[in-house]
């Protein structure tokens, strides 16, 4: 087994009275795509604001290479190497698609500290990798929802990251855009880029991921493979409610 | 014996300043604009008051409803036909929109009126109330009562009818208040509106106890900004504790450290709020 | 590679700048000390486009620092300082005011970070109207400059020339930098700038002070040439607006904006209404207001657009840009 990168343990969010994320335990390891389902409101995108700093934990700790992170910035966080797309796009609207790129090359990764020249080289690059070449010098704020989407996958390519933290780069998207994606993810991982993927369809996460893990109501509820997960009853009654668990139950014993 | 008269004088003027921060309040928490020309309005309601006086000789107190639907008017055609063109813009073009039309307004003002303090000075203006040895001016007593009155008609008028709560549908979300059918580009000059007049009607107010001259409406935006800051946005609460909290700070400031920084007080105060609870202390999180 | 623009660019900057050093050989005092006042507006709205036009923060502290480097020059000079070091001492007391101040108040966003600016000049001048050593509301003189006319019309001239150079040029660099890309993400997406590794905080200061220095030296400058200052003269409230004007007529966000603003204004209001000064305030009203209505993104963007679609187009973009935020 590999080495573990990224490591929560007993990760906790509050919002007032509500525990959005309530004693999380995740590893990531190198190479690896880890899945993160969950229904509506689990808890997957506050566990990401958490790990990447935006909204820090209220407990428990977070290790990237072994070292805590779970008190440090965002942009600290972000130059070791964690970077992430946003749920809802967060573009640099008034700028072009290209520039959008070129900040995630000037700020990310700073092992090797990039002036702007090389940045704007770093940055069509990626632009060319994720598909958005003839775009580069439009609006960010003119693109459609799933260049958007791709512009926010270069923008933290461009980083240059260890760890890719995806959330929900599909919503919104027609089948077809759904499947670019996947085969985007598929090259990232082929990169060497370690991806953790927070997904609302069942399909992308069992053809994507590697292992998964289950939130709900901002707790940990099963953790295995993709097979063993989806078939999990705990699961299913988290995303399809009792009911349909035991009209399912019915028709198996029906045939 | 001084403590209780300073504690009083401090509660009549934190009330006239609710009064006065009250239409900046509104119009800030609702359309999100930091009304320069709140200070003008106020000014010019004074003015209404101090001129009807002056050549009609009629009651300051007689005058306030006048005084408010001019600005009213004034108000509405000022959000209906220039701050409504850029309502959705960042959030500080209408700022240095309302900015613009404040420096034209106060010049002609400075022209018809001339820069002079006046005042308006009735035959009761000097009567005070005794009360266990203190004394109550009975002017401020009656500002104070008249603006706490004002003050709750404007709030019980957003809670209890159509148009307040129109008003307060598109300060929650312009953008499902207009699905709902609502006319925002009238509900806004409305609000505008609504904030002039409520400008004007403490300018009145003010022109009574106090002077006004066309430069002051600086000061009382100040203070608009302070109390608002103070008391957070959008509640008469607010408002109020803001009015006191600005009027204690400023007299007994003025006993300990002399009259010369009770302005300096008020910004310190200011500052000191933004650090420690930028949404005001009775505000709510979430409004810019 | 050869890059054309770039060296366009340079060339017109010197050229700007070289027709600046030779003005004063070519015309009368007067015209000197418009291009004096032009300046000194200039120094102000390229020194609030770090902060306001590249970050995206709108700070009303431009009169803060103009005052604070007002008063340092005249209390200085009265202590027997050289003039050019006091303008120094300004400069290094308006950065680390900044400093103080930037710390807490770039924490706030929006209305209220715009309040705060403005409390802090407010509060400036009250305290330079209670204060001993500033002379309270009586205000201060300063040494009287010595020489004739000629010569300290253009002592005062070369002196706000410097510093509107250095203004503009760190202006130049800033934007090449990578921290003007910093700020640049910050005004466009503050959370968004710190996933992709800014230090927003620590740019955030940097442009705030990168906004307090100039001014300062640019109020030294003017505190020495009025020989007398008065509270209610340097915090005045008028300067910041000014800096934000100039710069929306310019083009916020842009090197030249908010030269070419400064200039366009002073000269015009100069030429148009220059015989009602009474009225000086109410015309710069109105062109505010026009300004914000109809050429919001500035000149600089206007005349591309211009130049891309011809002049029939005018009416047009004017025609767009006043429906683009309307309700
Ligand atoms: N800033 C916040 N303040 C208060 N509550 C919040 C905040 N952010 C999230 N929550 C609450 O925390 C819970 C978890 O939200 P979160 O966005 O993490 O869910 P999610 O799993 O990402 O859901 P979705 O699939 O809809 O994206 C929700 O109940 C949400 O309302
Ligand atoms: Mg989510």
């Amino acid at each position: 087994m590999s080495e573990t990168l990224l490591e929560g343990r007993g990760v906790t969010k509050r919002f007032g009275g509500l525990t959005a994320v309530s004693a999380v335990d995740f590893t990531v390891r190198k190479g690896e795509i880890l899945g993160v389902i969950g229904p509506n409101g689990a808890g997957k995108t506050t566990l990401l604001n958490c790990i990447t700093g935006l909204d820090p934990a209220n407990e428990g700790e977070i290790l990237f290479h072994g070292e805590r992170i779970e008190t440090m910035k965002p942009h600290s966080i972000t130059r070791m190497g964690v970077a992430r797309t946003f749920q809802i796009v967060q573009p640099f609207a008034g700028l072009a698609v290209r520039e959008n790129v070129v900040m995630g090359a000037l700020f990310g990764s700073q092992k090797s500290k990039k002036e702007v020249k090389r940045a704007q080289e770093l940055a069509d690059e990626m632009l060319a990798f994720v598909g958005l070449s003839d775009k580069s010098a439009q609006l960010a704020s003119q693109l459609t929802l799933a260049e958007r989407k791709r512009l926010e996958f270069a923008k933290s390519l461009a980083t240059e990251p260890e760890v890719l933290l995806l959330d929900e780069v599909n919503a919104g998207l027609n089948t077809t855009e759904i499947e670019n994606a996947i085969s985007l993810i598929h090259k990232v991982r082929e990169q060497g880029v370690t991806i953790l993927v927070i997904e609302h369809l069942m399909k992308v996460i069992t053809d994507l991921s590697d292992r998964v893990v289950v939130l709900h109501h901002g707790e940990k509820i099963a953790e295995g493979l993709p097979s063993e997960v989806t078939s999990d009853e705990q699961v299913i009654k988290a995303y399809l409610g009792e009911k349909y668990v035991a009209m399912m139950k019915k028709l198996a014993e029906e045939s | 014996m001084v403590y209780a008269q300073i504690l009083i004088n401090s509660i009549l003027l934190g009330g006239i300043y609710a009064c006065i921060a009250v239409g900046f309040s509104l119009v800030w928490g609702v359309m999100n604009i930091l009304n320069i020309m709140h200070g003008t309005f106020l000014m010019l309601g004074g003015y209404v008051t101090f001129w009807m006086f002056k050549l009609y000789g009629v009651d300051p107190f007689l005058s306030l409803p006048v005084s408010a639907v001019t600005m009213f008017c004034a108000g509405y055609v000022v959000q209906r036909g220039l701050i409504n063109k850029i309502v959705r813009a960042p959030m500080f073009m209408s700022l240095i929109l309302t900015f613009g039309l404040q420096l034209l307004v106060v010049r002609l003002a400075i022209y018809f009126f001339t820069g002079d303090f006046r005042s308006v000075q009735p035959s009761y203006a000097g009567f005070s109330i005794p009360l266990m040895g203190l004394s109550i001016p009975f002017v401020r007593v009656s500002i104070f009562v008249l603006g706490v009155v004002l003050t709750s008609i404007l709030f019980w008028f957003m809670g209890h009818t159509r148009t307040g709560r129109a008003i307060r549908a598109t300060r929650m979300d312009l953008d499902s208040a207009q699905l709902m059918g609502v006319d925002i580009g009238r509900i806004y000059a409305i609000t505008y509106g609504i904030g002039a007049a409520a400008a004007a009607t403490s300018g009145s107010l003010v022109s009574v106890g106090f002077a006004i001259s066309p430069v002051s409406d600086v000061e009382f935006l100040s203070k608009s900004f302070i109390i608002c800051t103070i008391g957070g946005l959008g509640n008469i609460t607010g408002a109020l504790a803001g009015g006191l909290i600005l009027g204690l700070a400023e007299n007994f400031g003025a006993l300990y450290l002399g009259p010369g920084l009770q302005n300096a007080i008020g910004y310190v105060l200011l500052i000191l709020v933004l650090f420690i609870k930028p949404s005001g202390l009775l505000g709510r999180k979430g409004f810019e | 590679m050869f890059k054309p623009w770039a060296h366009i660019q340079w060339f017109s900057m010197g050229a700007g700048v070289l027709a600046l050093i030779l003005l004063p050989s070519f015309v009368e005092n007067d015209e000197i000390r418009k291009w004096m006042d032009i300046l000194m507006v200039a120094i102000l709205a390229t020194s609030w486009n770090f902060i306001g036009g590249l970050t995206g923060y709108p700070s009303f502290a431009p009169a803060a620092f103009f005052g604070l480097g007002a008063y340092t020059t005249a209390i200085l000079m009265n202590a027997g300082f050289n003039f050019f070091i006091t303008l120094g001492i300004g400069a290094c007391l308006g950065a680390l005011v900044a400093l103080a101040l930037g710390v807490p108040i770039l924490r706030l966003r929006g209305h209220y970070f715009a309040i705060a600016t403005f409390g802090v000049a407010e509060f400036f001048r009250e305290l330079a109207d209670n204060l001993r050593i500033t002379g309270g509301g009586d205000g201060i003189n300063l040494p009287q400059i010595t020489g004739g006319p000629d010569y300290f019309t253009r002592f005062f001239y070369f002196s706000m020339l410097g510093v509107a150079v250095l203004a503009v040029l760190t202006q130049y660099f800033v934007t090449r930098h990578r921290l003007g890309y910093g700020l640049v993400a910050i005004r466009e997406n503050e959370d968004a700038a710190a996933m992709t590794g800014v230090d927003t905080t620590k740019y955030k200061i940097i442009a705030f002070v990168l906004s307090s220095i100039f001014p300062a030296m640019g109020g030294g400058v003017y505190a020495y040439r009025a020989a007398f200052l008065e509270p209610i003269d340097v915090f005045d409230v008028m300067f910041s607006i000014k800096a934000i004007v100039m710069s929306m007529l310019g083009g916020v966000g842009t090197v030249m904006g908010p030269l070419v603003g400064a200039v366009m204004m002073e000269y015009l209001s100069d030429y148009l209404w220059g015989a009602f000064t009474e009225f000086h305030s109410a015309f710069l009203g109105i062109i505010i207001v026009l300004v914000v209505l109809f050429i919001p993104r500035g000149l600089m963007t206007l005349s591309q657009e211009v130049k891309s679609r011809g002049w029939g187009s005018l009416g047009l973009i004017l025609k767009s840009n006043i429906q683009r935020f309307k309700v």
